[in-house]
């Protein structure tokens, strides 16, 4: 933790970076975003297992590009948003610094897409065991159990829109869930609309979800909203091979055509 | 295939759903996915499960009045 304060004091006391996204203390010890601009404010910043949030959220607002060059504080969800946002043309290379840290807790300057990419490789990008076994709990269901529970969970959505606003992925200026000529999704949070929501906002993330969770944790209601995505996260492993977020340069698998594409389900 | 899948985890009845591609010279295979898959559709009978959610929304049309 206190490379990663001196690393920030470097950045910022050298010019190399004009601001540093990370984490700080909030009231009544939580933990959340902070921006540090000064050199001697970067003892501000903290690092520890409460620090879950995906800052990859806040590298392209332009609130934060205003400040000057950015450097973020990136846990392995972090520089894997990097990269999906980079193979989305949200970030150029050499845009942004990240201050990452290897598996044997040395704090490391990443600078280039490539360097984050050979970073990335020496994680588990995978998804962990708990989230497998939920992930086969809800598929080992039947249709009317399965309709059943999503619909209880559904059901509790109050269209917040904090899950949407919380993920790195979902930055288009104007959601489709607010586009109103023609209305694709009905605005009031009753259970029609509340499904359609959800399958959309699942569908507009398939294989772009990193599985970082914060939509979840986002969620006022505890919807397990991210099993949706992780789902999806899956899928595409075992039929196409794709894993989201690893390289800056990959082609989206939704819009590639290979020669190898299963075509099981057509008829 | 990624939608329909993400169709069936979140509990919709993929056998009343099919994908297919025709090409507009197709007519008798078009007609033959049709008359499938309304046969299929019939023998399982009304959709109750989502009929029930869908209420909701005439509701919804009914009470802001359009
Ligand atoms: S969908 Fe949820 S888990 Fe996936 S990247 Fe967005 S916030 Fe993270
Ligand atoms: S955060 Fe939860 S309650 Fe809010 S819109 Fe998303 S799923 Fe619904």
């Amino acid at each position: 933790m206190l490379e990663i304060k001196q690393k920030a004091r470097e950045l910022l006391e050298s010019g190399k970076a004009q601001v540093v996204i990370g984490y700080g203390k909030g009231p009544n010890n939580t933990t959340r975003a902070i921006f540090v601009r000064k050199p001697e404010d970067a003892d501000k910043l903290v690092l520890d297992d409460t620090c879950v949030q995906n800052l990859a959220l806040y590298i392209y607002k332009h609130e934060v590009r205003h400040f000057g060059k950015e450097a973020v504080v990136a846990t392995l969800p972090v520089l894997r948003s990097l990269l999906q946002l980079a193979s989305e043309n949200q970030v150029k290379d050499n845009e942004i610094i990240a201050i990452a840290i290897t598996p044997d807790n040395k704090v490391v300057e990443l600078d280039s897409f490539a360097a984050i990419e050979e970073h990335v490789r020496l994680f588990n990008t995978g998804l962990t065991e708990d989230e497998k076994d939920l992930l086969k709990k809800i598929n080992a269901m039947g249709l009317e159990e399965r309709w059943a529970f999503w619909n209880k969970e559904f059901s509790k959505c109050i269209k917040c829109y904090a899950c949407r606003q919380s993920c790195p992925m979902c930055y288009c200026p104007r959601c489709a869930a607010e586009v109103n000529q023609p209305q694709w999704i009905p605005v009031a949070a009753h259970q029609h609309g509340n499904i359609e929501w959800h399958i959309m906002r699942a569908m507009h993330l398939a294989g772009r979800c990193i599985n970082c969770g914060d939509c979840a944790r986002a969620c006022p209601v505890d919807i397990p909203l991210n099993l949706l995505t992780y789902n999806l996260i899956e899928e595409l492993n075992n039929e196409f091979k794709y894993t989201a977020g690893l390289s800056a340069s990959q082609t989206y698998v939704l819009s590639t055509w290979k020669l190898e594409d299963k075509e099981t389900f057509i008829r | 295939m990624v939608f329909r899948h993400l169709l069936g985890f979140s509990g919709v009845d993929l056998r009343r759903i099919t994908f297919s591609w025709v090409s507009a010279a197709e007519g008798a295979k078009w007609a033959d996915i049709v008359n499938s898959t309304s046969e299929t559709i019939k023998k399982l009978g009304p959709y109750d499960s989502y009929h029930a959610v869908a209420g909701l929304k005439e509701k919804e049309a009914e009470y802001v009045g359009n």
